[in-house]
């Protein structure tokens, strides 16, 4: 009997050995004094960052008219925003199943096809919850005519890459937006 | 496949409205946004990370920082004429305006500088411009009721001291008349508005040269005007004044009606004989002439004959349009028949008031033969 129950403790202890959250699950959780001085989360495996560009025409060293970016400058209503994004993994292991959601900026109107993205299946959202392909999209208006939603009436956008983001690679994305 | 068409239906559930456009969003929004990264480890979700200008790698809902930046000054603003048409004047007239529209087309609240100029040539309303006017002013619509006023002449602002972002107030251009100008002539004025700071219509705005500033910069995107460049921060339009009046053209003939020895078959001009004279007035300008007045120096050696028209009981013969009227001309200078005719102390014949209607600028009665007679002697 004795064996018995040995075995079957052992198979238990196994079993929850392979979970990573057995470490600080439950058992420590439960003790509120030593859930206070929990450290703070670490880093997470993505770093991410979100800039905002504009172009500006200038003549480069041989005298010719050229278009560079600039951090987002002189911008007025009509300006043109460039907004770049881009995810570099910073762990050892490889992140999968990424996705990333921009809501699309105040103030501004989204630039019809000017979402880039290499590798990602590229969707938009009309209320921040559901995403679908444009065609997908659709507006009812007020006399219950139902028609397709415009670029500019899209709210979010979302880029969900079809290949995981290995350590030390990035991944970029990028959409276009014109100030009102 | 069931579920994307799962949300077409959800997405066509009517409460969504399209966003109306804003007309500009102002300066000194400042515009912010991050983005979300969601993603898995080993088959393990892992916790979102919002985006940051330099790259974050916290996870967790409010762990990242939004990207900004400000949105700055656009200097916008257009001029242009009110009314589609010239301001018609008579010479001598003061205080005539002509009409502009002031409209800020930017995105933040202005003062404006106003001046306003003669044309030297040029072609407004298909008419080239080839006269002045005099003392020009520019006067905004004080009560903004769009028609000049007394109160706008006594309130006499010079300047639009602040103008909010697509607002506009209407303009008016004031002039006078010089006396000297004629039926026929145009003056074209042109009135330009200048950016200047809000509530100080006396600094200019300058545009913001170089890169871009952490406060609001000033970008200039206005186009050009009748007299000014785009992006130079001013706009302008061009009207017109239309002189019109009365222009009499005076023709007189003679014809010798009788001498003392041949009568009255082929007469010559020799002393006793009588001359007839015919002056025809006529208005050939675009506007009623009223008060006209004949003024004829009676010819040296010769003498008035009163009393020949008329069966011999009036002195002159006025026709017009076919129809006779008669008056007699006292000598003397004073018209004591108070019928319009008299010969004044320097001697001449002076025909005007009830003897000589308003002479309309149009039709059979803009034209008067006024006839009288002397003696040679």
């Amino acid at each position: 009997m004795k064996k018995g129950y040995a075995l079957t403790t052992g198979l238990i202890l196994l079993a929850l050995g392979n979970s990573a959250a057995f470490a600080e699950g439950p058992l420590l959780a439960a003790n509120p004094a030593v859930a206070a001085t929990r450290p703070a989360p670490k880093a997470g495996c993505i770093e991410l960052k979100s800039v905002a560009e504009t172009e500006e025409s200038y003549r480069d060293d041989k005298g010719q008219q050229a278009v560079r970016r600039v951090p987002a400058a002189k911008v007025v209503p009509g300006t043109q925003v460039i907004w770049t994004l881009s995810a570099s993994n910073v762990c050892a292991a490889a992140a999968d199943k990424v996705f990333i959601d921009n809501p699309v900026p105040e103030h501004m109107t989204l630039v019809a096809d000017s979402v880039r993205g290499a590798g990602a299946d590229i969707s938009f959202s009309l209320d921040g919850r559901q995403f679908a392909a444009p065609e997908q999209l659709r507006v009812t208006e007020a006399d219950g005519t139902s028609r397709p939603a415009r670029a500019d009436e899209y709210t979010h956008v979302r880029w969900a890459f079809r290949n995981s983001i290995g350590p030390g690679q990035l991944a970029a994305a990028s959409f276009r937006a014109t100030v009102r | 496949m069931k579920r994307l068409l799962a949300m077409a239906a959800l997405a066509g559930f009517g409460m969504w409205q399209p966003a109306a456009l804003a007309l500009g969003t102002p300066a000194s929004t400042s515009i912010a946004n991050k983005a979300t990264i969601n993603y898995s480890v080993g088959g393990n979700a892992q916790t979102p990370i919002e985006s940051s200008p330099g790259g974050n790698t916290t996870p967790g809902v409010g762990a990242g920082v939004n990207t900004t930046f400000v949105v700055d000054d656009k200097v916008d603003l257009t001029v242009t004429e009110l009314s589609g048409a010239a301001t018609v004047v008579n010479p001598g007239q003061n205080n005539q305006v002509t009409g502009f529209r002031v409209t800020n087309t930017g995105n933040a609240a202005h003062a404006f500088a106003l001046a306003s100029a003669n044309n030297t040539g040029g072609v407004v309303f298909t008419n080239t411009d080839n006269t002045d006017v005099a003392n020009l002013r520019v006067i905004v619509d004080s009560n903004a009721n769009g028609t000049f006023e007394a109160a706008d002449l006594t309130a006499n602002i010079n300047n639009i001291n602040t103008l909010a972002a697509d607002a506009n107030v209407v303009v008016f251009v004031v002039a006078d008349v010089p006396v000297t100008t004629t039926n026929g002539q145009f003056a074209n004025v042109r009135l330009t508005a200048s950016a200047a700071v809000n509530n100080t219509p006396g600094t200019l705005v300058v545009q913001t040269a170089g890169g871009d500033t952490a406060g609001v910069d000033f970008v200039f995107a206005d186009g050009a005007g009748a007299g000014d460049i785009a992006r130079d921060g001013k706009n302008s339009a061009d009207d017109q004044y239309a002189v019109q009046s009365a222009r009499l053209t005076v023709t007189k003939a003679s014809a010798v009606v009788s001498d003392p020895f041949n009568l009255l078959v082929d007469p010559k001009a020799i002393p006793g004989a009588v001359v007839e004279y015919s002056v025809t007035v006529a208005n050939t300008g675009t506007q009623n002439a009223t008060g006209v007045t004949l003024l004829d120096p009676l010819p040296a050696n010769t003498a008035f004959k009163p009393n020949v028209y008329n069966g011999n009981t009036r002195d002159v013969r006025i026709t017009i349009n076919g129809v006779d009227t008669f008056c007699t001309a006292e000598t003397g200078g004073v018209d004591t028949g108070g019928d319009g005719c008299v010969i004044t102390v320097g001697n001449s014949l002076q025909v005007g008031g009830a003897a000589l209607p308003t002479l309309p600028f149009a039709g059979p009665t803009n034209t008067a033969l006024v006839r009288f007679q002397v003696t040679i002697n």
